[in-house]
């Protein structure tokens, strides 16, 4: 699809549940979410007393319950059904040219875990303040996108052997 | 007036969260139609062979950002009460800056 297209319909999306919910999407929070979930099943009284992942807990609340991992549900399916209509619907390991399958999942691993404490860190991702807060023209969270395309660009020369 | 769940009081009841699931599924459908779903074009971005993802995400922006100020300045949505976020500049800077490094090494 045209990316101005895309962009234009993302926009209306964004607005669409700004002006139905009242909130804006986000991205990472039913990870956050879903990874206190996994490890209540494991050390409950952990997480329960963690001062982080103890609020999602509190009362015996259950942390799924919450309006961003619908969203997340609902993100999975319309991403799954989007890849059916393009024909691009296969299972594999997207990488550069340049590296092998497993450096790859390493170098997925590694991100992965800096962009789940930075999403925490920052109270969201590109998702909830790249997008929603920069469309309401939120101050921190132009200071976050700015810095996301900082530490990306002031990282990539390092980390080239993985993309080119 | 607007936003109409937050102000009929109907914040995470089941229709709100009926909603949520249908927007994510368009907000799924746009990002993987747009290419947001493929690493190698996020990467991309970071090696300028493919900056895909930063036309999606400015026009998002650009168009949100229009129809929330143009509806609020009509009196249709009612902007303030919209969830936003403390603004914490330092950390975010750090986040960020974090993320981007993330980003960078994972493709997401």
């Amino acid at each position: 699809m045209n990316p101005y297209i895309a962009g234009i319909a993302l926009g209306f999306v964004l607005f669409a549940s700004f002006l139905l919910c009242g909130k804006g999407l986000g991205g990472s929070a039913a990870w956050a979410r879903l990874s206190a979930y996994l490890m209540h099943l494991i050390a409950p009284a952990h997480i329960e007393n963690s001062p982080y992942f103890g609020h999602y807990f509190a009362h015996g609340k259950n942390p799924l319950h919450f309006w961003l991992v619908f969203l997340g549900i609902g993100t999975f399916l319309g991403g799954l059904v989007s890849t059916f209509i393009h024909g691009r619907s296969k299972i594999e390991v997207n990488k550069g040219p340049g590296i092998s399958v497993r450096g790859r999942l390493v170098y997925a691993l590694a991100g992965g875990i800096l962009v789940g404490f930075a999403s925490r860190l920052g109270l969201g991702c590109t998702s909830g303040q790249g997008l929603a807060g920069a469309a309401m023209l939120s101050l921190g969270s132009w200071a976050f996108l700015f810095s996301v395309f900082f530490g990306g660009y002031a990282t990539a020369y390092f980390v080239k052997d993985g993309w080119l | 007036m607007a936003p109409i769940l937050k102000i009929a009081q109907m914040a995470n009841s089941p229709v709100d969260l009926f909603l949520a699931v249908c927007l994510g599924f368009f907000f799924g459908l746009v990002l993987e139609s747009g290419g947001l779903a493929n690493c190698r074009k996020i990467a991309g971005v970071f090696y300028l062979y493919d900056v895909t993802v930063v036309k999606v995400m400015f026009s998002a922006i650009l168009t949100a950002m229009l129809l929330l100020y143009a509806t609020s300045a009509l009196g249709i949505l009612d902007i303030s009460i919209l969830y936003l976020p403390d603004t914490f500049i330092i950390s975010y800077i750090l986040a960020g800056t974090i993320l981007g490094v993330g980003m960078v090494m994972g493709g997401y």
